[in-house]
């Protein structure tokens, strides 16, 4: 007879839930300390903050004349940046995190045309160079961060430690971004809640997923409001702009969490072709206009019971 | 910001860009691994051959072989880095089985069953040790086989090898066995005394994990048997004398394969799909395809499954011979014959969390193929109850 067994803890920034179909509770608890385990380690390699990370060695060693040496997860993540890099026409810049130092969301503030000019020139993952397994960011100042799919990265490596440890009934929550490793024990699937845009911790629709993931972008992580105009925390890394983009938010369901992350912000830094566009990856995706009008292919209820279906 | 790229290109791009990530495959998908803890399973069979029918039959309806199976197999890890694994089989057949083949009256072929039950016990023992490091398992193994007329002593040597993304195996094997036969010998039948045989194999295989719901793997082999490879026990009709069966004293086999796993996660079903091509010197052809799926629901497994099969005759297989052969090779074992089989299998599976309990059907059909197929070509059904255990 299995139970269910749920953990909450906060990582990566973020709350995240585990919950999981087994025999009994020790085995819950072994499982969930593996799995958090897991998280702390990805945490602790790629965490811009922790300065023992492989991503602040990384940045530390920037223009300092000598490449970082970094293990095969590293590079294969690398690569995937580099991927996301080609296939956006370079809008998703693992080295535009630079930007964070002239955008203070907290400050209610833009930043001057100066200001923002000054750290233009660090930006621009074309101009890294990088070995089998090696990268040296060319001038000192520059720096890459992972914070675009870290998370979701993490989200998978947990659903794999999931069936490494036989689960075939569980989920994996990291502040939203969601994989399941299998619907519920009688075969009914997750209801998995999407934030509402303009009212946290309010969900505005329920998707239900019996495999995959789910990966959900929005303008609502960090923003400001100035003069009644939204700026968000999704920044052009050519003009070093706020980008205003034609959705409050795009979910996207896909196989992985990392494929499915990646695909909401791709859609969230398109432009006014952004629908057409994820309609062209067949990937079942959940659109939520500025009017806060719900679009797209995946069966989904509103929080007012209202189903959509296109 | 308009880009003329294409999401579902950006989709595959992306989608292979993540295959590799090491977090991302369950062990599962990956190599081979270690074993975690001591594992146990047991495996209880029981194989029932159609009756002889007594249209076909020289003494009227003769009941086949019914056999039971029984198998243990332990598994423990060892040194940090190895295992050992122990598999004991014993099975006890008893029935008559296909002896000769003689012309009817409209020189339809009547086959003759052996006359008296046969009661055989076969006990067979095999060691293997397995040693794991990250990109590697090589393995050693002997195996010890035991009947009242035949002994067979074997060894066996693999190497597994996988790439740093653990995506890709290459396996390699050669083994050896040494069999003698000593038949039992009947009043007013001339059968050999004591014979042996040896038999030298290799493969070579190559399976890929293309993502987490695909992998497909193929493989060729290559075997040579010498010595006495004709069936002590059977005779032929070769112009108006019972023969002894006879085959040539060299045998060699080329067998090349093909598996594709395919999982279907919307569905949590699982597809198996296998083909064989076969070749030997003795002319056999065979041709196998086996189609299996396998469907979870909660700690349960149904699986279900299809194989068809088709065989060319061997050069000297008839089921009698009007004349005799420049070469003197004769047999007619079914085995050897022109024919077809179709064979449905089920299985139900129940998974607890400290082992698991499964249960087989199958149900296999044969039909000759060519003018006038083997008489002796046979049915069978098989149950099998299997249960198994794991202390991790």
């Amino acid at each position: 007879m299995t139970m269910r067994f749920s953990r909450s803890f906060k990582a990566m920034g973020s709350l995240c839930e585990l919950q999981i179909y087994t025999h009994e509770k020790s085995r819950s608890e072994e499982i969930f300390e593996d799995l958090i385990g897991e998280v702390s380690r990805l945490e602790d390699k790629y965490s811009r903050y922790k300065s023992t990370s492989v991503i602040s060695q990384i940045n530390a060693a920037a223009g300092q004349g000598a490449p970082v040496y970094v293990d095969s997860e590293t590079v294969q993540l690398l690569d995937y940046a580099d991927t996301l890099f080609a296939e956006s026409d370079g809008m998703f810049d693992i080295t535009s995190g630079v930007l964070r130092e002239v955008w203070d969301f907290r400050s209610a503030k833009l930043p001057s045309a100066a200001e923002v000019r000054s750290v233009l020139p660090l930006i621009g993952w074309q101009n890294v160079d990088r070995g089998d397994d090696q990268i040296y960011l060319p001038q000192q100042g520059m720096q890459i961060d992972f914070g675009g799919f870290a998370k979701e990265y993490a989200v998978d490596a947990l659903a794999a430690r999931c069936i490494d440890h036989d689960i075939q009934h569980g989920i994996v929550n990291l502040g939203g971004d969601v994989r399941v490793v299998g619907p519920h024990p009688d075969g009914t699937p997750w209801r998995v809640g999407i934030q509402h845009p303009r009212a946290p911790a309010k969900a505005i629709s329920v998707v239900e997923v019996s495999h995959g993931a789910v990966a959900t972008s929005g303008d609502y992580e960090r923003f400001m409001l100035i003069d009644g105009k939204r700026y968000c925390h999704l920044l052009n890394p050519e003009t070093g702009r706020s980008i205003h983009p034609q959705f409050a938010s795009v979910s996207i369901m896909a196989d992985s969490c990392l494929v499915a992350g990646s695909f909401s912000t791709l859609a969230m830094l398109k432009g006014d072709d952004a629908a057409a566009w994820i309609e062209s990856t067949g990937l079942p995706h959940l659109l939520v206009d500025q009017s806060l009008r719900l679009s797209g292919t995946v069966h989904a209820e509103s929080d007012t019971g209202e189903t959509t279906r296109r | 910001m308009v880009t003329k790229r294409t999401g579902s290109k950006a989709l595959l791009a992306l989608t292979a860009a993540s295959m590799g990530l090491p977090a991302l495959a369950p062990k599962s998908a990956r190599a081979q691994t270690q074993p975690e803890g001591f594992s146990a399973s047991y495996r209880h069979s029981q194989y029932s051959e159609g009756e002889q029918p007594a249209t076909q039959s020289a003494t009227g309806a003769v009941e086949r072989f019914d056999i039971t199976v029984q198998q243990l197999h332990l598994q423990t890890p060892m040194f940090g880095n190895a295992a050992v694994t122990v598999d004991l089989v014993s099975e006890t057949l008893s029935g008559a089985s296909p002896w000769f083949i003689t012309p009817g009256v409209d020189g339809e072929p009547v086959q003759t069953m052996s006359g008296a039950t046969i009661d055989e016990q076969r006990d067979e023992i095999n060691v293997a040790t397995n040693l794991f490091s990250e990109h590697a398992r090589t393995g050693m193994g002997f195996s010890y086989s035991t009947e009242n007329d035949y002994e067979s002593f074997g060894v066996r040597f693999s190497h597994s090898s996988y790439s740093d993304d653990k995506n890709s195996t290459v396996d390699f094997a050669i083994g050896g066995s040494v069999d003698s036969i000593t038949p039992t010998q009947a009043e007013g039948i001339t059968r050999v005394i004591e014979e042996g045989k040896t038999n030298f194999y290799g493969s070579v295989g190559f399976s890929h994990v293309f993502n987490k719901t695909l992998l497909i793997g193929v493989s060729g082999s290559y075997s040579v048997f010498e010595g006495f490879l004709s069936d002590p026990y059977k005779l032929v009709f070769v112009a108006g004398d019972l023969l002894p069966d006879a085959r040539p004293e060299d045998r060699q086999q080329a067998a090349f394969d093909v598996r594709v796993r395919k999982y279907l996660p919307s569905y949590d079903v699982a597809l198996h799909s296998d083909y064989r091509y076969y070749t030997d010197t003795f002319g056999v052809v065979s041709n196998t395809l086996k189609l299996g799926a396998f469907k979870n629901i909660g700690s349960w497994q149904v699986s279900l499954g299809v194989r068809a099969y088709l065989q060319d005759s061997a050069n000297f297989h008839a089921n009698f011979f009007e004349s005799e052969r420049q070469d003197g090779y004769y047999s007619s074992d079914y085995r050897l014959s022109e024919f077809q089989s179709l064979s449905f299998s089920a299985g139900i599976k129940k998974d607890f969390g400290f082992g698991a309990i499964r249960l087989n059907y199958e149900n296999y059909e044969s039909t000759g193929e060519g003018d006038t197929p083997n008489p002796g070509l046979v049915d069978f059904e098989l149950v099998s109850v299997g249960i198994e255990f794991s202390i991790k």
